[in-house]
């Protein structure tokens, strides 16, 4: 017996109907603040030693404060935002939320931050020992969306090993970029192309921001890009010598190890790159080879580095118990008995006082990194202001065209000069 | 014949029972009412209380959203903060300023059209090959539909990473026959390619459905034929192919269907980004970056909905051609 043709249309139209769809649901509960026990609800990213950390704080907040349950929601990053986001539009969010920088304002311009001066002023938070440009770096448009949770640096990483194999010395702390091209030539050269001396970073708009911050520039202030195109031309110009000279990884390289190019480092395809000091424990643990840390290639003595906030903790405006959540936020990051839990993990506290409680019992080579963030608190640049919105557009852009240069479909100045143009209407 | 004498009967039965309820006022007779009741609760109600899951499955969990969808799409909406109504603003510029929107439209078109055609192909050849009364046929039956069990899901895009990464296995292959590799995703010329191929191999389920066809093809048709002194490939042409035409058809829609919709290998494999250089930026890839990344959540509804009419219009067509090379047997 055959099937008839309505059965195999019906069968296709049903696939049909359910082709598209867009769930989001849309509800809004809203109790009344209770008296008595409250619950109140905390997102992080992040690995499994981040996990473990930061629940034995929590676990010690609760301790201390027995009417407050606190609800954990954590896993990795993949995915994290979209999370966050389909709860907000769901009027559904955590209380205490784990966001970084680039999304900041996207949050805080739409009004879904909570303004964590009301938690100040009612005495449920301190700001006692943190640096102004932190809070500075943290307050959009008058308010306190946001305090950094760990707070890191730019860096650079080399392969000790592999580079004595070859016969190339490191670069010297002070060292330039050119110094660093040299050093990235010599190692591909010494290797017979089996090797990169460095990963291509002409797609990474995070270390152009050191470039440009070194040329007395910014990437990106509050109203928007904030360097100008010849600055942008040299950086990507840089790479593309450097690609020449057989330095850098060749674009399907670059491309593989797009997202965590010290992946590539590890793998053992490039023997140098950029990553965020608080990352340099983790990357060294997975491979055998000593790393050395240092901070950016610069130029005459402006390093163009400046604490970076890793992350930051913030309280949603949804939240029906913005005070408690302050108070988890308050413990988190001025306790020292939260601190000597959660180590650096996130990277260095901003607060001055409970650098050493954190800072208690790290290991040699995370003191490496430590070094590093030190080095950068006592001679860096202040903190850029929280980037406008549309930034996370700007980067995607930044490194769409800086892959087009790669791939040889663009030249330096179309793609500077192109890119300007797009990042701008972006912003606008 | 047999519908008009029922009629009749039935007239005869409803006219009787009038009379006797007129001529009986002070005693109407219970029976009949509960029997109607009992006939509308039947035929009227009973059903739809079994269609119930589903039907509030429907409304609650895909019309329902799919609405609310639509309107979105003529909104700004964010996902952080309330939508404001925009009108066509997001259709115009997904046609008039967005080269990003177009090249995913060419990405995915390109991976649906070959894509597509090449799966089945490899898909019928396959099922040709098994219905060829081989021994061991359940296994073999079993290895080629595993591929398209775990086809879509995260685990196989991963391995396709390591296998046409720098140093993964295509290149170890290549090398033995000295051949200098190169990374097959991390290159815009091929990466869209990879994920090409990596839809054939999943060619499993409408290989198992094009089995099942030819196992349904009367034997009696090809005796027919021997008697008329057919060869194999005239059997193939004139008998096989055009009973196989239904289920062509339907293996045709869904798979493209399937196709328009890809996301989980591109998202993988270029690792979200739909790069190099745009080169696997799938519709539903770049849609899941406007909404999710970009907070653009109404510029991605209406995306969603340009693609559901797409998917309908292709879907159509097909039907509307249908006639011109699908055979029925009934």
């Amino acid at each position: 017996m055959f099937i008839g043709r309505s059965a195999y249309q019906a069968a296709a139209a049903f696939g049909l109907a359910g082709a598209v769809a867009l769930s989001l649901a849309a509800c809004a509960p809203s109790a009344p603040v209770e008296e008595g026990p409250v619950e109140i609800r905390i997102s992080w990213w992040g690995g499994d030693s981040r996990h473990e950390v930061t629940n034995a704080a929590i676990d010690e907040f609760e301790a201390e404060h027995p009417n407050i349950t606190v609800v954990r929601d954590f896993g990795g990053f993949e995915g994290y935002l979209d999370k966050i986001t389909t709860q907000y539009a769901g009027k559904n969010s955590p209380d205490v939320i784990q966001l970084y920088n680039d999304v900041l304002r996207e949050f805080s311009s739409r009004g879904q931050l909570f303004d964590l001066n009301e938690a100040v002023e009612a005495g449920n938070l301190s700001l006692e020992g943190w640096p102004q440009d932190v809070i500075d770096m943290n307050t959009i448009d008058g308010s306190l969306n946001a305090l950094t949770f760990g707070v890191s640096t730019h860096a650079f990483v080399f392969d000790e090993v592999k580079s004595a194999e070859l016969g190339v010395e490191i670069p010297e702390p002070g060292y330039t970029w050119d110094d660093l091209a040299d050093y990235a030539t010599a190692i591909t050269a010494a290797s017979g192309g089996a090797t990169y001396g460095v990963t291509d970073l002409s797609q990474g708009f995070q270390v152009f921001e050191v470039w440009a911050k070194q040329r007395g520039e910014e990437f990106m202030d509050a109203d928007g890009l904030a360097f100008s195109q010849d600055t942008l031309e040299d950086f990507w110009q840089y790479w593309a010598d450097l690609r020449a000279s057989g330095g850098a990884t060749t674009p399907d390289v670059t491309t593989e190890y797009f997202g965590t190019p010290y992946d590539a480092v590890i793998a053992g395809v490039a023997t140098s790159t950029f990553m965020f000091a608080n990352q340099y424990a983790g990357v060294q643990a997975s491979m055998p080879n000593t790393l050395a840390i240092d901070r950016m290639p610069s130029e005459a003595d402006d390093p163009g580095q400046y604490l970076r906030a890793a992350m930051n903790l913030t309280v949603s405006s949804q939240s029906e118990h913005p005070q408690e959540a302050a108070m988890l936020i308050d413990f988190l990051l001025n306790s020292e008995a939260a601190n000597e839990i959660l180590g650096i993990d996130r990277g260095l506290p901003s607060n001055g006082n409970v650098v050493a409680a954190a800072t208690g019992n790290v290991d040699e080579i995370t003191a490496k990194a430590n070094a590093i963030i030190e080095s950068v608190r006592e001679n860096g640049s202040p903190a850029p202001v929280p980037a406008p919105t549309g930034a996370a557009a700007v980067n995607t852009l930044f490194q769409e065209f800086a892959q087009q240069i790669q791939f040889g479909q663009k030249s330096v100045a179309d793609a500077a000069a192109e890119f300007m143009a797009q990042a701008a209407s972006e912003l606008g | 014949m047999s519908l008009t004498h029922a009629r009749d009967t039935s007239g005869v039965e409803a006219g009787s029972e009038a009379r006797q309820g007129r001529g009986a006022v002070t005693a109407p007779r219970p029976r009949p009412s509960r029997s109607l009741r009992s006939a509308v609760w039947k035929d009227r109600v009973a059903p739809y209380l079994f269609l119930a899951p589903w039907l509030v499955g429907f409304f609650v969990i895909t019309l329902g959203p799919m609405l609310y969808s639509l309107y979105l799409s003529f909104t700004n909406f964010s996902l952080l903060g309330d939508p404001s109504w925009v009108g066509l603003d997001n259709y115009i510029k997904l046609f008039t300023n967005d080269p990003k929107y177009l090249d995913s439209v060419r990405v995915t078109l390109v991976y649906v059209f070959v894509s597509v055609p090449l799966q089945l192909a490899f898909a019928l050849a396959l099922a040709l090959l098994l219905n060829r009364g081989l021994r061991g046929l359940p296994i073999y039956r079993s290895v080629y539909y595993l591929p398209s069990l775990i086809g879509a899901s995260v685990a196989v895009a991963v391995l396709w990473r390591q296998m046409f990464g720098r140093g993964g296995l295509i290149n170890q292959i290549l090398e033995a026959f000295g051949i200098q590799g190169q990374s097959w995703i991390g290159n815009p010329d091929t990466a869209l390619g990879t994920l090409i191929i990596l839809n054939v191999w999943t060619f499993g389920s409408p290989m198992v459905i094009f089995l099942a066809a030819l196992r349904q093809i009367p034997g009696y048709l090809y005796e027919a034929a021997a008697v008329d002194g057919i060869n194999r490939r005239q059997a193939f042409v004139h008998i096989t192919l055009p009973m196989l035409t239904p289920v062509v058809l339907f293996n045709l829609i869904l798979q493209l269907i399937g196709a328009f919709q890809a996301f989980t290998p591109a998202f993988v494999v270029s690792g979200g980004t739909g790069g190099p250089v745009n080169s696997t930026l799938f519709y539903t890839l770049y849609l899941y970056q406007k909404g999710f990344a970009n907070f653009q959540m109404g510029y991605a509804s209406a995306m969603a909905w340009v693609l559901f009419i797409g998917i309908a219009l292709v879907t159509a067509i097909n039907f509307w051609f249908s006639k011109y090379w699908v055979h029925y047997d009934d």
